[in-house]
């Protein structure tokens, strides 16, 4: 059988000559106001803090300290983003950074440090390491034309998910095999990069196409004959195969003609283009839903002898042990729609399969199903686990009530199995913050400052949102009102005259914000970065709007240790300490959000504001040790905001976590979120948000 | 009575049929709340057909429909009237609510959430068995017309944390709920609307669909019908449909760049 995974593989002659790019060092360097040496160094130190051999580094810093401010934050970020997976490769990309630039363009330079980290990722180190060592002679290498898996996967997630409200994740086939790309009907698998075509567009338009035949697969419901598929290809090999998948291929195309039109006219573009003529529409025409067993039919009259077509360069693979993965996913969820054939061997292979598939908790947006109910043997195991919590909790209740520390507090804690509360369960305390940095000159930088414009445009609308009062004894303008009920009342009440005029208050506004800003040790590196960022901008213009808000950051390892920072609390002004507290938020460890949640809602409740919203900034799920997490977080979480909503208080969640949609809808409710797919936007999305909920 | 507050309700009456397309029971229910003299709150995404329902029932009923958009600033006097200074004396001018309850009109009070709370409470007596509109600077007490019948509207999907109606005024209506049509009829409503083909409606509303699943994910709200009836004009008009779709949905959606790109993919995916 022939690979169709060739396709992606194919390897074409650019039809234009790379000529040398000539330096861009003159472009890039000089008068923006670039970071200095010191500071470039300090912060580079910061990053590579495992890095023995810091020294070294003052040659390629002071040809960083040249490149203009935009370009040395892009090397910081891509800097950080590297050494997270490898602190060594961070190093060398480091060294040949700024020689790169100059025997690069901007875009190849991109190119050459996403392929780095991409190696890096995917553990080949050798690769990693001839890219930065070789790499003037990356641009005449590389192919320009090629779309990556890295730079299409976020859109074509988004777009998926549009369609199918499921979260369907992206994965990139290991670029060393030649996997086709396939489906298990959670995530869809594509090649790592494509460079079928010389020109971009086309490469970009495959991998849609074949994004979208991986979703026709799965609605088409192609798993559901996988016995029948099982058994074509143990008698007959691989060319039932070959067939069953040109069949599939053809079937799913005419899904997609009729549902994704827009996609059809992608494919009928790529076939002209690669003169694929005489296309078998005539197979499948039919207007009404086909199912697989249409296709079986198909072989079944015609024999397996029959070759249509050669297969198509978007033709994903419908190899068995691909789709019986998906049949083991599927069957737990739901049952196929359209087929309406009595198949005693598919209820088999299903009961077989639930009987083997591991337990999982979903969380769907509005599901209403139910939660499933784990096996007697677990149960029991978690009763023990519970009494000796208990039994623990219990002997050191008592100490930690005669802590008689005034910032300690214990609040209960939802045990979802129990369906009852754990009183007293977690030990949250307030944890000053009394060693900030002292030195901000850092954060002070032109990034920040355009992020700083922006924002206030965004909220000036607020700022300048002034609220009339009328029959006020002086003011702006005249009451008109006011004098005719003056005029209407003269007889009764002389001294309406003397209030006849209207006055501006821009104190109207009775809002109490508590940002809540989860630290955990997942929000290490530039996301924390990015956080903070984001906090300080939002307090500065906060504090010109007059409204009373809080920062409290959370973090914590285990029931006994919840830790709340407050950063800035409602009694205080901004200053420049909230600022150096701000900027001294370091990640910590784990979430364990339902006792900061209800910590927090008990200090915003304190407020007089008519409006309280409780904002919480997060990165994932409720998280800790001893089994805070998963369903029993989640539902702990859940409690804890309904809660904060029986108290009137607006609770409201913006997460980056890209799988949010899955347990939030159902945590908070539709309308009580946020999810933002690029965090560098932060500081635009967090005003923005705070305008919309505010007005 | 002051001849003053006595209206032409015929500039009120709506004369010719308005396109509505039932979705579910509400027409049923909104005949039995006016029979019962129930006032009734109308819940909906925006562009879903909840001021059309309005006029709908304005027409079928043969009932003068004096519609209050809310805003801000909409104050008691802006809803229930005012003295007004003429030839050196004053003289009272009837707000639209109390020229409903007086001459027995359909009040629609638009985006209710807008208006601030203080000035909503001033339907209250209205909304329950006394119906009776307090005039304090009248010093009367105006009691409601038996063809009066109050009726507000909002938008349930607002983020905003201000934006929400007291449950004391909740609690006076019945709710019916807007959503959005479903495929088949939105189908429907957006071909009779604007003359589109079947085929090219049902895209349309697959797209809308779309959008509103990214609703939370870059969206605050998706693409209402008004929206897509807004677009198959400028196609039917010969606009070819991506541009179309892109003028007048994905522009109109959203500002956000990244947002916009995502938009123009579903566009592409479609059409």
């Amino acid at each position: 059988m022939k690979f169709i995974s060739a396709w992606f593989q194919k390897k074409t002659v650019p039809t234009h000559i790379v000529t040398s790019p000539a330096s861009l060092e003159s472009k890039q360097t000089g008068s923006c106001g670039g970071m200095s040496t010191t500071e470039l160094k300090i912060r580079i130190e910061l990053i590579l803090s495992d890095i023995k051999t810091k020294d070294s580094i003052m040659g390629s810093v002071t040809k960083l300290a040249r490149l203009s401010h935009p370009i040395q934050s892009l090397f910081l970020t891509q800097l950080a983003e590297m050494a997270e997976t490898s602190m060594a490769h961070a190093y060398s990309m480091m060294l040949v950074y700024e020689p790169a630039l100059n025997v690069m363009n901007t875009e190849e330079h991109e190119q050459w440090i996403e392929h780095i980290i991409q190696a890096v990722q995917l553990k080949q180190i050798n690769e990693a390491n001839s890219l930065i060592k070789n790499y003037s002679d990356f641009s005449s290498q590389i192919n320009k034309s090629m779309a990556l898996f890295t730079n299409v996967a976020d859109i074509l997630e988004k777009l998926i998910f549009s369609i199918t409200q499921q979260s369907l994740t992206l994965t990139s086939l290991d670029p060393t095999t030649e996997d086709q790309p396939y489906t298990d009907g959670k995530s869809i698998f594509l090649p790592a990069s494509i460079s079928v075509f010389d020109n971009y567009l086309d490469n970009y338009l495959l991998y849609k196409i074949t994004a979208f035949h991986l979703l026709g697969q799965i609605e088409c419901q192609t798993n559901s004959a996988i016995n029948e598929i099982k058994k074509g290809v143990f008698e007959y090999g691989d060319d039932f195969l070959v067939l069953f998948s040109t069949l599939e291929t053809l079937r799913i195309n005419q899904y997609l003609k009729t549902h994704f039109p827009g996609i059809w006219k992608n494919i009928l573009n790529i076939h002209l283009k690669l003169d694929i003529d005489h296309y078998p529409e005539h197979i499948f025409t039919s207007q009404t839903e086909t199912t697989v067993f249409d296709s079986l039919t198909w072989i079944e009259k015609y024999g397996i002898k029959q070759n249509i077509f050669d297969p198509l360069p978007y033709q994903s693979s419908f190899s068995p042990d691909k789709l019986s993965y998906v049949l083991i996913e599927e069957s737990t969820h739901r049952q196929p729609a359209m087929m309406n054939i009595h198949n005693k061997d598919t209820e088999l292979t299903q009961e077989e399969n639930n009987s083997q598939a591991p337990e999982r908790i979903y969380f769907k947006h509005n599901s209403n199903s139910d939660i499933p109910i784990s096996s007697n043997q677990s149960q029991n195991d978690v009763w023990q686990n519970l009494t000796e919590k208990v039994e623990h909790h219990q002997e050191n209740l008592t100490k930690l009530k005669n802590e008689h520390k005034q910032t300690v507090y214990l609040y209960p804690e939802w045990d979802t199995s129990l369906k009852q509360y754990r009183t007293d369960w977690c030990r949250v305390e307030e944890i000053p913050m009394e060693h900030p940095i002292n030195n901000l000159q850092n954060f002070d930088d032109a990034e920040l400052k355009f992020f700083e414009y922006r924002i206030k445009k965004s909220l000036d609308l607020i700022i300048n949102d002034q609220k009339l009062i009328r029959y006020q004894s002086d003011g702006d303008e005249i009451d008109i009102d006011a004098w005719v009920s003056a005029k209407s009342n003269r007889t009764k009440h002389a001294d309406d005259f003397q209030n006849l005029y209207i006055r501006n208050n821009k104190n109207s506004r009775s809002i109490a914000i508590m940002f809540a800003v989860d630290i955990s040790g997942s929000t290490a590196g530039w996301k924390n970065k990015i956080i903070k960022q984001s906090t300080w901008l939002l307090s500065r213009t906060l504090a010109k709007l007059n409204d009373q808000y809080a920062i409290y950051a959370f973090s914590g390892s285990g029931r006994e240790q919840c830790h709340i920072y407050p950063v800035k609390k409602f009694s205080e002004n901004y200053n420049n300490d909230i600022k150096q507290r701000i900027f001294s938020l370091e990640a910590q460890q784990y979430t364990r959000m339902g006792a900061a949640i209800r910590h927090l809602t008990k200090t915003l409740k304190q407020t007089d504001a008519k409006t309280k919203i409780l904002f919480v900034l997060t990165d994932g799920k409720p998280d800790d040790i001893d089994s805070y997490r998963g369903h029993y977080g989640v539902e702990d979480t859940r409690r804890a905001f309904n809660e904060a909503k029986a108290q009137h208080i607006n609770p409201f969640v913006l997460t980056f976590d890209q799988e949010a949609m899955d347990y939030l809808p159902y945590m908070l409710g539709k309308k009580h979120f946020r999810l933002i797919s690029n965090i560098a936007m932060l500081p635009i999305q967090i005003s923005t948000i705070y305008k919309q909920l505010t007005t | 009575m002051n001849t003053n507050t006595i209206i032409n309700t015929s500039e009120y009456i709506i004369h010719e049929k308005p396109y509505y397309l039932p979705t579910a029971n509400e027409v049923e229910i909104f005949n039995t709340a006016l029979a019962e003299n129930i006032p009734v709150l109308l819940k909906g995404p925006t562009g879903c057909g909840k001021t059309r329902f309005m006029e709908y029932m304005s027409w079928y009923h043969k009932r003068p429909l004096i519609t209050v958009s809310c805003h801000d600033d909409l104050t008691t006097s802006d809803l229930v009237g005012r003295y007004l200074i003429k030839n050196d004396s004053t003289v009272w001018l009837d707000g639209p609510l109390t020229t409903a309850v007086r001459n027995g009109c359909i009040c629609y009070l638009d985006e209710i959430v807008e208006a601030r709370k203080d000035t909503t409470v001033v339907i209250h007596p209205l909304c329950d068995y006394r119906r009776v509109l307090p005039l304090e600077k009248l010093g009367q007490i105006l009691k409601a017309s038996p063809d009066f019948c109050l009726t507000i509207s909002y938008n349930p999907g607002y983020q905003s944390a201000v934006k929400d109606l007291k449950p004391s005024t909740r609690q006076r209506f019945i709710a019916i709920d807007f959503s959005y049509p479903a495929e088949e009829v939105e189908t429907q409503i957006v071909h009779e609307e604007s003359d589109l083909p079947v085929q090219q409606c049902v895209h349309l509303v697959k797209l809308a669909n779309m959008t509103r699943n990214l609703v939370g994910n870059g969206l605050e709200e998706g693409a209402s019908t008004r929206l897509l009836v807004h677009t198959a004009k400028l196609i039917n008009n010969g606009f070819k449909p991506d541009i179309a779709c892109k003028c007048a949905i994905a522009d109109a959606l959203t500002d956000d760049e990244d947002t916009k790109t995502l938009l123009h993919e579903m566009i592409e995916t479609i059409f």
